[in-house]
């Protein structure tokens, strides 16, 4: 499986919270003052999580559930599942299922079977 | 579920096993682990872990739901599977196995990635959510797993594994394979618990990571806990006084974000943030007076100046 090659590059790894939300709010974020200057922008944030979704969907997760499911990682997550993409060799629009390898497990050999819905 | 396949799995996983222990060459953790015995008990076993075996590529699911229903929660794999498992991939990434420990209230806490640490939070009484990989670094065989106990004098870790309810595996090869995985364990404590080897930063970082989610309730009350362990801990009143001020009981805020300047004056975002407490409570003068020293702080940040800007104009 072609998935798995690209596993080594980017598995997994306790990655630092580094980011939060620029203060867009008046209130500034618990996360936002842990990540002090390293705030990064809205806007890519939730492009970042768009894509994120589609990926799942890609996967086979169901529409509603994928957004569901996106909705439920922090914005540190998703940063951390871009960093890794950004630093492997198998970034390019041709590898966007791989990319969402990243962190995912497989299990010992494969038959194939689909969750039902 | 077919029985031929199962057995192939199996058998495969063994194999996998034989040629680790085979290959094992260097294991510095293990080594250093029984040249200098931790004082632990020499044998823990978490018996009464739930068991709930693994379907398909449902290993995760499956762990999850172990350590879920050892906290309290009532939840089958195919539920968290839902939440969880990815079909292409038959699998589950790890920021969805963190993601959905936290819809059960649970605190994804990340430990160290020492050896150590595993038997001092089993010796605690924490089962620990572990990634393995199975097989090489070229060819992974990612698995998911519960680890129950230890047992010291035979140099073996005791887990929960897919469809075994327990296996052992011995700290050797236990810690090639978990280096394989980048050392990836997982502590899932109530917000009114911290795991014994865990560092403040990680602590937090679960509880602030509760707090995004909208778990407001149980961030505060990690915070809480957090402040009982590390009292000076200027990030864990902050936080505090976040999730105070997000559930409307702005005095507590007040206090908790003064709590904080008292640890860390320079702080402008904190003073900025008392402000709105004060002003939630009808301060009007004494907000202004907080902001003012945000800007003090930080003349050149635009958004302490807009701030000051909504906290004077009339509601």
């Amino acid at each position: 499986m072609i998935l798995k090659r690209f596993l080594r590059y980017l598995l997994v790894a306790a990655a630092a919270m580094t980011i939060s939300l620029p203060a867009q709010s008046a209130m500034v974020g618990t996360a936002q003052l842990q990540a002090g200057s390293a705030a990064i922008e809205l806007a890519t944030i939730a492009d970042q999580r768009d894509w994120i979704r589609e990926q799942l969907i890609v996967g086979g997760v169901a529409e509603a559930k994928a957004a569901e499911r996106v909705a439920a990682m922090t914005d540190a997550q998703i940063q951390e599942v871009y960093q890794r993409i950004d630093s492997s060799p198998a970034g390019g629009t041709s590898a966007l299922l791989v990319v969402v390898v990243v962190l995912v497990v497989l299990e010992v050999m494969g038959y194939t079977d689909f969750i039902p819905d | 579920m077919k029985p031929e396949p199962e057995r192939a799995r199996n058998l495969a996983c063994t194999l996998f096993l034989v040629f680790l222990l085979g290959g094992c060459a260097t294991s510095p953790q293990t080594r250093l682990l029984l040249d200098n015995p931790p004082d632990l008990p020499q044998q823990v076993e978490l018996t009464e872990v739930p068991f709930f075996p693994q379907k398909k590529y449902y290993c995760g699911p499956a762990a999850l739901a172990e350590v879920i229903n050892f906290r309290g929660g009532n939840v089958h794999p195919d539920q968290i599977a839902r939440q969880i498992y990815v079909p292409e991939l038959k699998g589950s990434l790890q920021v969805e196995v963190v993601a959905a420990a936290r819809q059960y209230d649970l605190l994804p806490v990340e430990l160290d990635g020492r050896l150590e640490s595993l038997l001092r939070e089993l010796a605690a009484g924490n089962p620990v959510f572990v990634l393995q990989n199975l097989a090489i670094d070229l060819l992974p065989v990612w698995h998911y797993e519960v680890l129950i106990g230890y047992d010291f004098d035979a140099r073996k870790m005791i887990l929960r594994s897919g469809t075994n309810r327990r296996i052992t595996r011995p700290f050797a090869t236990f810690e090639k394979t978990w280096q394989r995985a980048d050392y990836w364990a997982l502590a899932l404590v109530p917000p009114d618990q911290i795991p014994v080897t865990a560092s403040a930063g990680d602590y937090l970082d679960a509880a602030i990571g509760m707090e995004q989610v909208g778990r407001t309730a149980i961030a505060r009350q990690a915070y809480e806990t957090a402040l009982g362990r590390w009292p000076d801990n200027s990030l864990a009143y902050s936080g505090l006084g976040n999730t105070a001020y997000a559930l409307g009981d702005y005095a507590a805020a007040e206090s908790a974000y003064r709590a904080a300047l008292e640890r860390k004056p320079d702080q402008a975002a904190i003073w900025n943030n008392l402000a709105y407490a004060l002003a939630a409570q009808g301060r009007r003068a004494d907000s202004i007076d907080a902001i003012r020293q945000a800007i003090e702080l930080e003349p050149d940040n635009p958004n302490f100046a807009a701030s000051l800007g909504e906290l004077k104009s009339p509601q």
